[in-house]
């Protein structure tokens, strides 16, 4: 059983942006939900309905990473940037190369720094390629 | 009897976990309307629940599950198809129609939260 389940690799349209090196252990957090909605039939039965996949998850990772931003102003891309296709990864044995866990379509990719703890959280949300 | 909760889709395969002891939860989430000055009335009944359950990225055994499976839980888009229906221990989990999303967390043992939110269906009860 991998210890830092369920990623430890962060790749941005094929490019490793982040690695197990700069991860905080066991801060990964993947939710795989949806955009749902509720409608109450008058036989008093809930019929619920996704319109849309949503993945997220959010890590830690260590020192400061606001270049990760989505929309970052050292980007080469102009702002407003559109979300990028960006891959989750679990590298399970040192220098190992990085078993895909989970693809997020149109992703973009929040970081608050914390220089007391010199930590940067990451957030990522988007969505299910239709 | 095994302690499980069995996801049957609509169409596919059905997956049974086995709940780590104590993780399971039911309850709540009906459509109630009114309420304050004017009478309260439950329009709808809700069958929602949640559970906890071991990850491995090794073989899958009777109570450590893939991510393989985890991903197979979570509804697609579209009308909550999912039926939920424990056994053992949880045998009164039933919910009908139900969309379910998963969250896989870290530490030192991974967890997954298997969140489900259906309905009552009488005719099936």
């Amino acid at each position: 059983m991998a210890s830092v389940f369920p990623f430890n690799n962060i790749k941005v349209g094929g490019v490793q942006v982040v690695g197990p090196e700069d991860f905080i252990y066991g801060s990964g957090n993947l939710t795989l939900a949806g955009q749902d909605a509720a409608n109450t039939t008058a036989d008093g039965l809930i019929h619920n309905f996704r319109s849309a996949l949503t993945p997220s998850a959010t890590a830690e990772v260590k020192g400061d990473k606001r270049s990760l931003d989505s929309g970052h102003p050292g980007d080469a891309q102009p702002w407003p940037e559109l979300g990028k296709s960006l891959s989750l990864g679990l590298v399970s044995a040192r220098d190992g190369e990085p078993v895909e866990i989970k693809t997020i379509e149109n992703a973009i990719i929040s970081v608050e720094y914390d220089s007391e703890s010199n930590r940067s959280s990451l957030t990522i949300s988007g969505t299910e390629a239709a | 009897m095994t302690n499980t909760i069995t996801f049957t889709p609509g169409t596919g395969s059905a997956v049974v976990v086995t709940p780590i002891p104590g993780s399971v939860k039911a309850g709540g989430g009906h459509d109630d309307r009114g309420g304050g000055t004017v009478p309260a009335a439950r329009a709808g009944y809700a069958c929602n629940g949640s559970c906890q359950v071991v990850v491995t990225d090794a073989t899958a055994t009777s109570i450590q599950h893939t991510l393989t499976e985890l991903k197979s839980l979570v509804s697609g888009v579209g009308e909550g198809d999912r039926k939920v229906e424990g056994a053992g221990l949880w045998a009164n989990i039933k919910s009908w129609g139900a969309l379910v999303d998963v969250n896989i967390e870290g530490d030192s043992v991974q967890t997954a939260t298997i969140t489900w939110k259906g309905s009552a269906n009488p005719t099936e009860a």
